[in-house]
């Protein structure tokens, strides 16, 4: 790793920080400020699943469990026991990881271990922990955690500014941090341990101790992220923390935007929350869900590899269609919002993408090759 | 360089490995031979780390490596191969030897397991295929591939599980030369091999198995003629008449 991807991400973070000071300049909806909040908290989400289950082969059920007791840190450690917010960030991530920790160690010492038991003990952990806050009274004990006005240091803007520049902070981190590991001596042992465990640890590969420290990064990120969730929910109550929403909107996307790339799991976290939010904003949720599991079923089946990979193959076809589609739609005043007429032109992305790539080449082989840089 | 004494591994009533003593010196080609089943890969298994032994010491340079995890006694510079290739199978060749450089004896740096991966593949000829994907290698391209691996791990004893079977003839040949060239190199070898022609001629000395205990130990062509182990091979009748 060179000096400049820290320093691009920096530059990222400082522009990104600058929106809703430009939003207040140029006065469009704080709504947008709210679903760029979103986004952010999908993509650190996502990313931090990924950098455990994508990177390392071992399939997590449990990513909603260890957001979740972020959330709950969060709030227990502001509401009840009166411990500033932005303190209570990073203790949310290290309880999270600590419970990753936990789990890791009854797992992971099997000598004979397979992916399943794994993924069936993070389902558990899931359930468990749930019940645990749901009859804890000092955490939760069923009434739910009323945040209501929470205090935060004034430099951070009004209140969806501030949720937006600290979502913004802590994906832009999450995904720096899986970036370096994909391009760390930690990364390419991961790798070699989803190809062939026994073949990694013959090699060297500490794998005991790697997917402990995975687990560990990995915890940590769903946790902080979740205890700068409980600010946006409010109102924090075991039913809506601990569903299953999050384990598998973290899985969708990372298998949609692809797992062996940092990037994959950014770009699923962007499609899929965009397309969500505007599919339930014209009250066609169900098609939502129609789309997004044949989605789900035909990249499982025929494009394994996400469609990151393919967006590089196909990277100047695709952001001209989308651009097309996106322009053609602004000019052409259809469609209410730029945010529907962007999901549109992502529709038309994703087409793209999933077209076999022998018809792709017959079709289009020849934009490949002109453009090729 | 390597001793074990007395090693002992039982799967459930089964005693694969009965007591065994075996032991490689250093830039020593060591063959170890045996009908199926007489516990040779599993003796490998028990020395790379993979299997725990049920009793017995296995010592590497004088330093116990009995409790052992793979990757420790990898470090220590014992590295394996596998009878049926298992290469990381979404990488390139050339990105299954960087791994073994970055986590071998050497722990290169990410940058410098790069550079010096292209050097194990061009010393096992795979210089060409560095870029390959995985399913564009042959057989015999796969097992010098797990050799390049081993190799970059920085090994000074390679344990080889067959891995001349199912090669062709000219193949057998290369493979040979090329075993040869890698104990020249000073690398001390524990070969397990059934194809008894090539291990008579590559072996220092030859260790017979069978049934979980050695039962000949000695120079290559006198071991052979050996009653004990035709009878093992062969049967005892035939062990009586010849």
């Amino acid at each position: 790793m060179n000096w400049r991807a820290p320093l691009a991400f920096l530059a990222a973070g400082l522009l990104l920080w600058l929106l809703p000071w430009l939003r207040e300049r140029l006065d469009f909806p704080v709504f947008y400020l709210i679903f760029l909040y979103f986004i952010f908290f999908w993509i650190a989400q996502a990313s931090s699943w990924n950098m455990l289950s994508g990177y390392s082969g071992y399939f997590s059920f449990g990513q909603g469990a260890f957001y979740g007791v972020g959330v709950y840190t969060t709030a227990t450690l502001v509401d009840k026991l009166g411990v500033s917010f932005l303190a209570s960030l990073p203790v949310a991530g290290i309880i999270a990881a600590l419970l990753g920790l936990g789990v890791g160690f009854a797992v992971f010492r099997l000598r004979k271990l397979r992916g399943e038991l794994f993924a069936l003990l993070t389902l558990a952990v899931a359930l468990v922990v749930a019940a645990v806050v749901r009859n804890l009274d000092i955490i939760d004990g069923g009434y739910g955690v009323p945040l209501g006005q929470v205090p935060y240091p004034a430099f951070l803007g009004d209140y969806s500014a501030m949720l937006y520049r600290l979502g913004m902070i802590v994906a832009l981190l999450t995904v720096f941090v899986a970036y370096a590991i994909q391009h760390s001596r930690l990364g390419h042992g991961l790798f070699a341990i989803r190809d062939d465990e026994a073949v990694a640890e013959g090699l060297g590969v500490p794998t005991f101790r790697y997917k402990m420290t995975i687990l560990a990064i990995s915890c940590f990120f769903a946790g902080l992220s979740g205890g700068l969730h409980a600010l946006q929910i409010n109102y924090v109550a075991v039913e809506s923390v601990f569903n299953i929403r999050v384990a598998l909107f973290v899985i969708l996307m990372s298998i949609l935007g692809g797992r062996r790339h940092w990037l994959g799991p950014v770009l699923g976290a962007i499609i899929i929350y965009t397309l969500s939010d505007r599919f339930s904003s014209v009250q066609l949720e169900f098609l939502n869900q129609i789309i997004i599991g044949s989605l789900l079923i035909v990249m499982i089946l025929f494009v394994r590899e996400g469609i990151y990979s393919r967006l590089q193959r196909r990277l100047w076809f695709a952001l001209g269609l989308f651009a097309l589609v996106l322009l053609v739609q602004v000019f052409g005043g259809i469609g209410a919002r730029l945010i529907s007429q962007v999901a549109v032109a992502m529709l038309a992305l994703i087409a793209v993408l999933l077209v076999p790539e022998a018809l792709y080449q017959k079709l289009f082989g020849w934009v490949g090759r002109h453009a090729k840089v | 360089m390597l001793k074990c004494e007395n090693i002992t591994k039982k799967f459930g009533g089964l005693w694969a490995l009965a007591g065994v003593d075996l032991s490689v010196a250093e830039g020593e080609i060591v063959g170890l031979v045996g009908p199926n089943g007489s516990g040779k890969s599993t003796l490998i298994n028990v020395i790379s780390g993979h299997y725990a032994p049920n009793a017995g010491r296995i010592t590497f340079r004088g330093g116990d490596i009995t409790a052992r995890q793979p990757h420790q006694i990898t470090r220590l510079g014992i590295a394996r191969t596998y009878q049926i290739p298992r290469p990381f199978q979404t990488m390139t060749a050339f990105e299954n030897v960087a791994v073994a450089c970055m986590f071998g004896r050497s722990r290169e740096a990410v940058a410098d397991a790069q550079q010096n991966a292209l050097h194990w593949l061009e010393v096992t000829g795979l210089g060409a295929c560095a870029n390959f994907p995985l399913e564009k290698l042959n057989l015999h391209q796969r097992r010098f591939l797990e050799l390049a691996r081993a190799l970059a791990c920085g090994a000074e004893l390679l344990l080889l599980d067959e891995v001349l079977a199912g090669l062709n003839p000219t193949e057998i040949e290369l493979s040979m030369a090329m075993i040869r060239g890698i104990n020249e190199r000073g690398v001390s070898i524990l070969i397990v091999e059934h194809i008894m022609r090539a291990v008579v001629s590559l072996s220092h000395r030859i260790v017979v198995l069978d049934q979980g205990e050695v039962i000949a130990e000695g120079v290559s062509q006198q071991v052979m003629r050996d009653p004990a182990v035709i009878s093992a091979y062969l049967g005892k009748d035939y062990a009586r008449d010849h």
